[in-house]
């Protein structure tokens, strides 16, 4: 073969190669090996100091108050072990606010995901006007939470409100108080999370319809399969890892929500609508415990962790 | 073949002709003679050339592009650093150059002015002789207090919850960024003034005191002595008050006069009497639905545990039993809770039955926002029972309706004690702060009569000073009668109609909550008493008031 001249370290990573880096070498190039990698590793720093300063430190400090006495009239902070879990443990409202909450991302992440993959699947086509409607149903998710949340409050309103005391009225559909009552209030921040999340969710499957091919289909309809079969046989196998990842995403979202709802309903009437993070804010701002509130961060980052991971364990499998 | 001067650089068209050469003669070769392995191989050779002759000018065109990007980064950061460092240099030139106030307010010294900073809510309503409402632009009398005494006044305006989040933030860090803090009386008077984080303000007022500070703008005597009363904390004023109110009857007198109702003395004619009998009025002309009798809050906020308190002073109700109210009392007497008594049990029940028997289902989930609403927009004869929410209504509503609006005394319960409740929106100095000494004399020019005046007769009959109260300029504005109804309020209130303990506002939270739940239906009053006897007794161990 002819030989032409190539550059000099063409093709070799020189960012990160650890077998590069084992690899026996001629010793005048160690040093310089040495060097490089410094080098490489040197490049990382800004990145990790971000993370940790932004992450890591954030939630070390965290701990660290959930288990001091930190309240804005008391000018001490001392180390109290476990206390601050123990009091939280001994609320009514804990469990409380654990039982909204559970039932809060269940809801929102089976109705959100639904409504996103019947609308993945009817816009997953390439008709004239497809483009369109996808513009529309995405509009939704570009409004900030708060300003969902304070136009559905308004909304609701059963005297002024435009779905409350006409729309409902006009269907013959007589609920009451929509955010007065305790059911239907916790129905109402549903509706409404679901109302500004499923464009998230529609975003998130319709990437993975469109990278199922259509071959498939074809091939499938030419053996005589039906729509139905085509669906639980080809695409629903296709799209588990992109709804897995839309799961973890809805999760997340779901169970660190707070300015959405609290602008709605307050965590009321009562405590019907009281999330985790509503429960929070209320320890830390209102109660002005800072310990109380940092021990209950902690606990929704476990359950946020145990939950998420065992997600990714399933999306590892498939 | 070979060409030494191949490698990093752009391919040049001989290159590029080697290229198209070596592929087009391989391909003719293997095409034409299948048969004669020697040519296949020279042929499948000139195709190796060919792919190695494409990777390295891919590989060129990489590195080329890299190149290209590397330097279009490095262009577009000199860009930015230029447009940055341009940006800087004009804001400075456009300081420098801008045209001085044309107040003609010459200052008194060449020192460096003091800066004050202040934080407060309500933006457009307070001070806004001070600082233009819309552009936050100081205005000539904050001019001339700041030429006068070489003090700097920097407000920083936000929403409620904000403020009381940033303040907390503050106090918590110890940074002093705000030298005048809000310290409204049911809530951060209590949390800082226990913790001794606002400074003791009779040290800058008595004379004896080694940091006696005289301000031409204070006047001890002339604030209302109850509002004095509820700035304070275990015998300390702690805080000066900006406007401060009092609860009264507010209501349509067209309604009342249309339904035939009297305006009630008592809670039991007013739940027995005047309730009942606006409800059956707009029942029977079909109004109701549309109307209701009265309008209320009920969302599980403090804000609602405001109200409930002024009910349950009037059923005679206190937070700790035998009445303490401080922490100093509360343990000395090992004074136990006593949200779960019948008085208490009974304010709870009748405010949740009001907003649930005649008001708007939505009533567990009103703020006062929504209450104002309702009232101003005539689908409530009644507002109840604070008086400043009423003056909202009728100053920002329509004239048709809100000029039909009056105001009574507010009722009493069944031990003769008025449903009231005394709040006022109150100001301290941070224990963090800089120069407390510039931050009295500025905290008191704020508090002053021309400010006091002038929120009142422009908003609300609420000012802090008697001077301003019983002057003739506010009656003119409002009326003799209904500064009447103020002055008769104030004078009857009770500032310690909550607990002063660190704890009120957590135990007022859950107030509100347990009250929106029995309103919501979610439980019963003798629950919510319970719910909330339980959970201020374990805040209270918590914090050590009990052994």
């Amino acid at each position: 073969m002819t030989n032409w001249p190539r550059e000099e370290g063409a093709g070799r990573c020189l960012i990160f190669n650890p077998t590069y880096l084992f690899a026996s070498h001629d010793d005048d190039f160690s040093m310089s090996r040495v060097s490089k990698s410094f080098l490489s590793y040197a490049y990382l720093w800004p990145a990790l100091a971000v993370l940790i300063a932004l992450t890591i430190f954030p939630t070390i400090y965290t701990i660290y108050l959930s288990l001091s006495e930190y309240k804005s009239y008391v000018l001490t902070h001392q180390f109290v072990g476990a206390k601050n879990y123990i009091d939280l443990m001994n609320q009514a409202n804990f469990y409380n606010s654990l039982h909204v909450s559970a039932l809060y991302v269940l809801l929102t992440v089976a109705v959100s995901i639904f409504f996103g993959f019947v609308l993945a699947l009817a816009l997953n086509q390439n008709l004239r006007a497809t483009s369109i409607f996808r513009a529309i149903v995405i509009l939704p998710f570009t409004i900030a939470p708060i300003i969902t949340g304070f136009t559905w409050r308004y909304l609701f309103d059963s005297n002024q409100g435009l779905v409350g005391a006409f729309i409902l009225p006009l269907l013959g559909l007589n609920f009451g108080s929509i955010l007065g009552n305790p059911t239907n209030a916790f129905v109402g921040i549903v509706f409404a999370d679901v109302w500004s999340k499923t464009p998230l969710m529609f975003l998130i499957i319709l990437g993975g319809l469109q990278g199922i091919s259509p071959t498939l289909y074809k091939a499938a309809k030419i053996d005589g399969a039906s729509v139905i079969s085509s669906f639980m046989h080809i695409t629903l196998p296709l799209m588990k890892r992109a709804l897995i990842i839309a799961v973890i995403l809805k999760v997340i979202d779901s169970v660190n929500s707070f300015d959405q709802v609290y602008v709605m309903t307050r965590g009321g009437p009562g405590n019907a609508t009281q999330v985790l993070a509503i429960e929070g804010y209320l320890i830390a701002f209102s109660n002005y415990n800072i310990g109380m509130a940092a021990a209950l961060g902690v606990v929704m980052i476990v359950i946020s962790v145990i939950s998420i991971s065992i997600l990714i364990r399933y999306y590892n499998k498939t | 073949m070979r060409n030494s001067k191949l490698s990093c650089h752009a391919p040049s068209p001989l290159l590029r002709m080697h290229q198209h050469r070596s592929f087009t003669m391989s391909l003719g070769l293997i095409m034409r003679a299948h048969s004669d392995s020697s040519i296949q191989r020279k042929a499948y050779h000139l195709m190796g050339d060919f792919i190695t002759l494409s990777c390295e000018l891919n590989l060129n065109r990489h590195k080329n592009n890299k190149k290209v990007a590397i330097s279009t980064m490095a262009a577009a950061i000199v860009v930015i650093v230029i447009l940055v460092i341009a940006g800087v240099a004009g804001y400075y030139l456009y300081s420098a150059m801008a045209p001085a106030q044309t107040t003609g307010i010459i200052p008194t010294t060449t020192a460096a002015p003091v800066t004050v900073n202040i934080i407060t809510f309500d933006q457009g309503l307070v001070w806004t002789d001070l600082w233009n409402a819309t552009t936050n632009q100081p205005l000539a009398p904050l001019l001339e207090f700041e030429r006068r005494y070489n003090i700097n006044i920097n407000v920083e305006f936000d929403d409620e919850a904000t403020v009381r989040q940033k303040v907390q933030a503050d106090f918590a860090s110890g940074a002093g960024r705000y030298d005048i803090t809000l310290a409204d009386t049911s809530n951060l008077l209590q949390v800082y003034g226990s913790s001794g984080q606002l400074y003791p303000l009779d040290q800058f007022y008595t004379q004896s005191s080694p940091n006696y500070t005289p301000s031409e703008f204070f006047n001890y005597t002339d604030f209302i002595p109850k509002a004095l009363e509820a700035c304070s904390y275990e015998g300390h004023l702690y805080a000066l008050p900006y406007f401060t109110f009092a609860s009264s009857f507010n209501y349509r007198a067209d309604l009342f006069q249309k339904y035939n109702v009297q305006v009630p003395t008592t809670i039991s004619e007013m739940m027995n009497v005047t309730l009942p009998a606006l409800k059956a009025g707009m029942r029977a002309d079909g109004t109701y639905g549309n109307v209701y009798p009265i309008a209320l809050r009920g969302e599980p906020k403090e804000t609602t545990a405001l109200d409930v308190n002024a009910f349950i002073y009037g059923f005679g109700g206190t937070w700790f039993q035998g009445g303490y109210s401080t922490v100093a009392e509360v343990k000395a007497h090992h004074a136990l809770p006593a949200f779960n008594s019948t008085a208490v049990v009974n304010a709870i029940k009748t405010y949740a039955m009001m907003g649930r028997e005649f008001s708007t289902l939505d009533t567990p989930s009103y703020d006062f926002s929504k209450e104002i609403s309702l009232y101003q927009s005539g689908k409530a004869a009644i507002l109840f029972p604070q008086s400043v929410n009423a003056f909202v209504a009728q100053k920002y509503g329509d004239p048709s309706i809100t000029s039909k609006m009056a105001y009574a005394p507010t009722v009493v319960g069944p031990t003769g004690q008025p449903f009231d409740e005394i709040w006022s929106l109150a100001f301290g100095i941070s224990k963090f702060t800089h120069n407390p000494t510039a931050a009295w004399l500025a905290l008191t020019f704020l508090m002053s009569y021309p400010r006091q005046l002038y929120f009142a007769e422009g908003y609300f009959p609420n000012p802090s000073l008697l001077s301003v109260l019983l002057s003739p300029d506010l009656t003119k504005v409002w009326g003799k009668d209904t500064m009447q109804v103020m002055i008769d309020e104030l004078a009857r209130s009770n500032p310690h109609f909550i607990a002063y303990i660190p704890e009120a506002n957590a135990i007022n939270v859950k107030m509100g909550e347990v009250t929106s739940a029995v309103m919501a239906g979610q439980m019963t009053p003798p629950q919510a008493g319970q719910a909330l006897q339980d959970y201020a007794y374990q805040l209270l161990l918590s914090d050590g008031y009990y052994s």
